[in-house]
């Protein structure tokens, strides 16, 4: 398979963000995640330090590997493929959002004891994780099957 | 994907032109060789200036590279076996 720099980064940032927060997340819905927001504060460290290095090792790695392409600026397909894929990232953080919002309001009058701050710290994670899942994810899509 | 209302022969002008290869062609109009490659395909239309970028590597009129087949002709041509 014939993938640019770009595409591998794509995809590298794709399993890396799988991976480290796809750990955390099984360990949340296992009932096994933190239980306090100190203590997901530390896991929310250790998540950002395990995917930066991840990231950098196998950016270094690909660009290693093309030190031409890597260091080639982006042509407006790419270019494209970005802007369609952040808009695919943004309506997904959107509903993430409405619906921490939707989780905030009804869950305070409905049932107020349910609604933590660990809880909606979580929601809100999840929202961004799917978001950038989905950016990503639609980027790769477009790179493979056209624009 | 929905195929592109566009075709072209920017394989065929490579072929004319001593075989030039994807890279070169993609070097000579500063894009990378995946997007020579979806273009060829038909999986992605360049802007107007890459379009007379690529008629003017080959030295040809942008017609003699493009072709344009209204929606009409593609839907059709998508029923052939």
């Amino acid at each position: 398979m014939d993938l640019s720099f770009h595409e591998k980064s794509a995809a590298i940032s794709l399993l890396a963000i799988l991976g480290t927060y796809g750990y955390y997340f099984y360990f949340v819905f296992l009932g096994l995640g933190p239980s306090s927001t100190p203590e997901m504060l530390g896991w929310m460290i250790a998540l950002v330090v395990v995917l930066v290095v991840v990231e950098v090792l196998f950016h270094i790695a690909i660009a290693v590997f093309n030190p031409a392409e890597a260091n080639a600026r982006t042509d407006e397909r790419e270019k494209l493929i970005l802007l369609k894929s952040h808009r695919v990232g943004y309506l997904i953080l959107a509903a993430g959002v409405m619906l921490t919002l939707g989780r905030i309001l009804f869950g305070s009058v409905f049932a107020p004891e349910e609604v933590t701050l660990l809880g909606i710290a979580n929601l809100l994670l999840f929202s961004f994780v799917a978001a950038e899942l989905g950016h990503y994810g639609a980027q790769l899509y477009h790179y493979r099957r056209g624009v | 994907m929905a195929k592109l209302p566009i075709s072209n022969c920017i394989r065929r002008l490579r072929f004319d032109a001593g075989e030039m290869t994807q890279k070169a062609l993609a070097e000579k109009l500063g894009v990378t060789r995946q997007t020579v490659i979806a273009i060829e395909a038909g999986k992605y239309s360049p802007s107007l200036e890459v379009a007379f970028r690529i008629a003017e590597v080959f030295g040809v009129d942008i017609g003699q590279v493009f072709e344009y087949q209204p929606a009409s002709a593609v839907a059709a041509g998508d029923q052939e076996p």
